[in-house]
Formats: structure tokens, C-alpha cells, sequence
């Protein structure tokens, strides 16, 4: 099982609700729900929707974990 | 404390959301180009930002620069007349392919024929978006548009040949290569002289949608698909991008 | 103060250096290109040949924006290429000289014979609501003077200011003074010291503001009374009285020289400003009878004269660029018959 890395931040008075970062994330993290997103906690930290978001609404905040390096 | 995206320090934050449809490529690169100028250390007193019309044509005015939104077209004379007005300007164009090289095709032609010190970011959907999906310069062959609804029966402008026939930076990306656009896009503003950079964006609502695409992370992964990296050619081939020196 | 043999369009070449000219881009055009010959050569301006007319107004924009006093120079062909772009220096508010040495038209026409088919095109040719100021010198003195006049009056205004001419004028070659004129400052912060947005789109406080029908008046508004308030400093027209006579002529450039030579006949009134219209041609008016307006053109400014007075005014068109001083007799005295 993933370990929780990563703190996600939506912004969503930004979000479109576009839903690449459904798709681009590698641990199935979030969901749209009532046109709404949202994420449930298991964040790795990778990034990935951080960079893809075009509406720059997802903040992705690493938690300092020693064992495992992040990126 | 949460992060702070330091490179959005580039945008009138106060602006967003942005007014594109959901799913648009056109925040992407608006991120790109924020993320290459911080790591170039702009200064907002020493750039300017220019655009066409558009949905990209609307990027210009998301910057923390003074900017510029021109007529149909013409980014690239008044580009010109900026940078050659005020050499110690960093001088940067966004704008779509239906500005740069349809309407504007003229002037892209002659602007690298001058080989004046400006920056072009060409977001490149192949497609008219804000009209209502009619068939650009770059739309591919057999591709079904607006206008086009027996598939496109003329092939894509070839700005590659345009733009390296006078020797001029050319770098070729997609939004999906998110990295490979950030480094094109840092490589041309460092380069003295005309510097091109076409990066392959997705229209969903407009495009994709017409051509069976479900949403546009689809689109993104069909450029995952269809193109890959080639850094080290002086041609690149249609299903190649890479960076032409 | 020197004394100088100049030709029509050096003489705009010369006051538009004078007059701190700093870049300016064109397009080759017979009857306008000396004045990018004669540039050419000053070391303080930076001179680009475009690839056509619209590049070259769009590169003046650019680098009027970017802080240097801009000039273009054309003829009709290219000033009908250029009014989208003019369009969009009045919505943004950027200071620029055009000149435009007026051939016969419509299209190529006759190249290049002189004509005054652009006067309309001046104050309608881009679309939507602007209120431009145009100058119409006749003679070569007058047009080193009131290239002054332009380049400060844009300034003030923050709008495209329109120095027309013609093949006639623009070719003719006169003594003139070398003198030097008062320069307005510029008052546009050059861009690279803020963020502001320069948009095409109706703005208010340099954001676009599209869906609101109340800024898009205000600034329409803003855009009348900027250009009434700055026109007033440049009243020019020339009025030469006769009390016995009850018909006033009306002419402008090369026309207004022709004007002279019946003096003796009509009263004669030559706006220099032809747009906005000088509003004293209202009370000049009131005294005489008639009015003809003798122009190039089938009667473009009489038009907007007789909007402005609420009366006939007879027309005098001279078309095909000949000028025959017999004709235009016989044509007047059939006119003063009429009545």
C-alpha cells in the first residue's frame, strides 16, 4: 500500500472540475462527486496533477518523511 | 503552511480562474512559461508579454508584465516594434495557430526572415476554439472539424520548414510532455535571435470532442502516444518532437 | 533659422525628426515613399521596411508602446490595410503619426495621380466609435508645421493623430523656414515599469470588461470628450473674407490652392483640421448664401459640413486627379448662376 506523502491543497474557487487529475493520478486519489472534487487522502506526492491542472488549483505539499525520499 | 507556487507570483492571480473551457491546455502553458522565466530570474520591469486573438490571445492579459492584446494576427509586428523600440526588453508572444500562421502567416514568415530577438510560444490545438471548432493552418489531414466535416482535405502547415528555413530557433512540444515544453520553452528564451516553440495543445470542447475523444486527458495521452523525443536532429518528423538549434 | 528648397514629403521627413521622431516603420508606396527615403538616412531614427502596411502600423503600436515617438507614412491603398490596427491604437490609447498621401481610388485607381478619396476613410474606417484628429496642410510650410502639430497632438490625445496630404502637395517643392516648434512630452509610461494590460477588448482599469454595457459607454464617452478637449488647442483654418460676395468656398488642401485663384468672387474658408470639424465654420457660415465645398471626391467633407450646418451646400467634385483651372471657372460661375 502506498504510504501518505503528500498533503493535496484544492483550490476550488479555481477548479474546473476537468478531471485530468482524476485520470493523471497514479494511486486513484480523486473523484468528482456532486461536480465537485475530491480527494481521498491517499497522495504520494508525485506531482503529477500538480503539473497537469490548468487552472493551477491543486497545491501539493509534501510531508517531511523520513524513510521514504520524495520528490 | 502550505507551498507556495512561486512561479504563479508570474500571473495576476486575482484574475483566475481563467475564462477557457475545462480541460484546456492553454493553463498549461501559461504555467510553462511562468516556470521558465522564474527559473530565468525575468524581472517584471524587463518583460513584455504580446497576443494575438483567441482563446490564447487572452493569456497575455493573465501575466504580472505589462502586456499587450493585438489585433488578429499581428502579435508579431507589434513584438517587433516593442522589441526593436526598447532592445533591453525580454519580449514574449503567446499565441494560437489560427493568429500565427493563418492570419498572420505573413508575418511570421518575415519576422523570421529578421531574425529579431523575440519569443514565441505558439499554442497549437488545430483548431479555431473560440469560433466554435473551424479547421486552422494546423489541422491534420483527414481530420473532422466545423468545417471540415468530411475530414480535412488539406495538410497541416509546415512551420518547421518556415521557421528553420532562415535558420531560426525551432522547438516542437505537447502539453502532455510537460517537462520537454519547459525545457523548449527555456532554451528559446535564452537564444538570441528568433526562437519558435510549438507546442501541441489539446481542445476538448471544440476538437476532441468531434474527433471521439471522451475528455482531455484522452488527448493528452494520445501525444504520449504519437510523439516521441528526438533532441538531436535537424528535422524532426510528424510524429517527433524535439528541439531544432 | 535656415531657408530651405524642400519637397512636400521631406519636409514631413525633417519636421517628424525635429519633432524627436523616434522609429518608424512603412511600407514602400508611390506617392508616399520619399518620406521613408529621406529617413533612411537620419541616424537618430530607427527605420524598418515591413512586409506591408498592416506589419507597419502594428509595429509602430509595438514601438510606441515601448516608448519611442512613432511615425508610418502611406498612401490610400495602404491607410484601407491599416484601419483595424487604427481601430485598435484609439481603443488602447497609444500616440502614433499616420500620413497618408492621398492617390485616386477606389483600389489602385490612377497611380498616381492626387485625389481627397480618404477624408471619410480618416474619421469611418475602422469599425465602432472613434473620434480621430486629422490635419490637411496645403503647402509645404504648412506641412513641416503641422507635422508638429500631429506629433504633439497625439501625445496629448493618446490617440493616432492623421497627417493627410496629397500626390499634389506631398511632390510639390517650396522655400520653407527651418524653424523649431514647441514638442509636447510624452505621458505614456513606456512599457517594462508596471502591469499593465494594452487591450483591443473594452477595458476598465486595464482588465477586460466585455459584458458590461455601462463601461463600454464610459469609455466611448472618455474617448469624445479627450479628443473635443485636445482639438480645441489646434483651431486651424484659414478664412479669407469677402463682403461682396454672398457664396462661401470651401476647400482643403491641394484644392484650396486652386481656391485662391477666385478670391476675388467667393469667400473662401480652408479647415487645416478637418476633423473634428472646426466648429467656427457654424458662425463663418451664417453669412454667406451659399455654400459650395470644392474637393477631390464626390463630396465627402460637403456631406459632413452640411450635417454640421443643417444646409444645402453645393458640391464641386474634381475627379481623376486633372486640375483644370478653366473647367473649375466655368463650373463655378454655373453654380453661382443657378441660385
Amino acid at each position: 500500500m502506498a504510504k501518505k506523502q503528500g498533503i493535496v491543497n484544492i483550490n476550488h474557487n479555481r477548479c474546473k472540475v476537468c478531471g485530468i487529475c482524476v485520470s493523471v493520478c497514479p494511486v486513484q486519489n480523486y473523484k468528482i462527486e456532486h461536480r465537485k472534487l475530491r480527494e481521498f487522502g491517499k497522495c504520494i506526492a508525485c506531482l503529477q496533477c500538480e503539473r497537469y491542472c490548468p487552472d493551477m488549483a491543486l497545491i501539493i505539499d509534501t510531508k517531511n518523511d523520513e524513510k521514504t525520499p520524495t520528490g | 503552511m502550505t507551498k507556495e507556487l512561486t512561479y504563479l507570483n508570474y500571473l495576476k492571480q486575482e484574475l483566475l480562474p481563467t475564462q477557457w473551457c475545462p480541460g484546456c491546455g492553454n493553463g498549461i502553458i501559461l504555467k510553462i512559461a511562468c516556470m521558465a522565466m522564474e527559473k530565468l530570474d525575468f524581472q517584471q520591469k524587463d518583460t513584455v508579454m504580446v497576443s494575438g486573438i483567441g482563446c490564447s490571445g487572452r493569456s497575455a492579459g493573465f501575466f504580472d508584465l505589462d502586456s499587450v492584446h493585438t489585433v488578429h494576427g499581428r502579435a508579431l509586428p507589434v513584438a517587433e516594434g516593442i522589441k526593436l523600440a526598447n532592445e533591453k526588453l525580454n519580449v514574449m508572444v503567446i499565441s494560437g495557430d489560427g493568429d500565427l500562421f493563418g492570419i498572420g502567416g505573413n508575418h511570421l514568415l518575415h519576422a523570421s526572415r529578421r531574425n529579431t530577438d523575440i519569443t514565441v510560444i505558439c499554442i497549437s490545438n488545430a483548431i479555431y476554439g473560440m469560433t466554435g471548432g473551424q479547421c486552422s493552418p494546423t489541422t491534420e489531414l483527414t481530420s473532422k472539424t466545423l468545417t471540415t466535416p468530411r475530414g480535412n482535405v488539406d495538410s497541416p502547415i509546415n512551420v518547421q520548414a518556415l521557421v528553420t528555413a532562415h535558420n531560426c530557433f525551432y522547438a516542437r512540444s505537447t502539453t502532455f510532455h510537460f517537462n520537454h515544453a519547459l525545457k523548449c520553452v527555456f532554451e528559446a528564451l535564452q537564444y538570441k535571435g528568433f526562437s519558435f516553440v510549438e507546442i501541441k495543445s489539446q481542445c476538448i470542447t471544440n476538437d476532441g470532442r468531434r474527433r471521439g475523444f471522451k475528455n482531455s486527458y484522452e488527448m493528452l495521452m494520445s501525444y504520449r502516444e504519437n510523439y516521441k523525443i528526438n533532441n538531436d536532429t535537424n528535422k524532426l518528423e510528424h510524429n517527433e518532437i524535439g528541439i531544432i538549434r | 533659422m535656415t531657408k530651405r528648397l524642400l519637397q512636400g514629403n521631406q519636409a514631413v521627413a525633417l519636421a517628424a525628426v525635429k519633432a524627436g521622431l523616434d522609429f518608424y516603420a512603412g511600407y514602400p508606396i508611390t506617392p508616399a515613399s520619399e518620406i521613408l527615403h529621406e529617413l533612411v538616412n537620419k541616424k537618430t531614427v530607427k527605420v524598418l521596411q515591413m512586409e506591408d502596411e498592416i506589419a507597419s502600423i502594428n509595429a509602430i503600436i509595438g514601438s510606441s508602446l515601448a516608448g519611442a515617438k512613432s511615425m508610418t507614412a502611406t498612401s490610400g491603398p495602404g491607410f484601407s490595410l491599416m484601419q483595424e490596427s487604427i481601430g485598435l491604437a484609439h481603443m488602447m490609447e497609444i500616440p502614433l503619426v499616420i500620413v497618408n498621401v492621398q492617390r485616386v481610388g477606389p483600389s489602385t485607381g490612377m497611380p498616381t495621380f492626387p485625389a481627397q478619396g480618404d477624408i471619410l476613410q480618416c474619421k469611418y474606417g475602422s469599425h465602432g466609435d472613434y473620434f480621430p484628429i486629422v490635419f490637411y496642410p496645403n503647402s509645404v510650410a504648412e506641412l513641416y508645421e503641422f507635422t508638429f502639430n500631429a506629433f504633439n497632438a497625439s501625445e496629448e490625445s493618446l490617440s493616432p493623430v492623421i497627417l493627410l496630404s496629397d500626390s499634389y502637395v506631398g511632390h510639390l517643392y517650396e522655400t520653407i523656414e527651418e524653424t523649431d516648434y514647441p514638442i509636447s512630452k510624452r505621458t505614456l509610461a513606456p512599457l517594462g515599469t508596471s502591469n499593465r494590460h494594452f487591450t483591443g477588448l473594452t477595458h476598465a482599469d486595464s482588465k477586460p470588461a466585455t459584458s458590461d454595457p455601462e463601461v463600454h459607454k464610459k469609455f466611448i464617452k472618455h474617448l469624445e470628450a479627450k479628443q473635443k478637449k485636445v482639438s480645441k488647442k489646434y483651431n486651424n483654418y484659414e478664412y479669407i473674407e469677402n463682403k461682396d460676395s454672398d457664396t462661401l468656398l470651401i476647400a482643403y488642401g491641394a484644392m484650396s490652392r486652386v481656391a485662391y485663384d477666385f478670391k476675388e468672387d467667393f469667400a473662401i474658408y480652408r479647415p487645416v483640421r478637418i476633423f473634428p470639424i472646426v466648429e467656427k465654420i457654424k458662425a463663418i457660415a451664417k453669412k454667406y448664401k451659399e455654400i459650395v465645398v470644392m474637393e477631390m471626391n464626390t463630396g465627402q467633407y460637403a456631406n459632413e459640413v452640411e450635417r454640421l450646418l443643417h444646409r444645402e451646400v453645393k458640391l464641386l467634385p474634381i475627379l481623376g486627379g486633372k486640375i483644370d483651372l478653366k473647367e473649375i471657372a466655368s463650373k463655378l460661375r454655373r453654380i453661382k448662376k443657378k441660385k
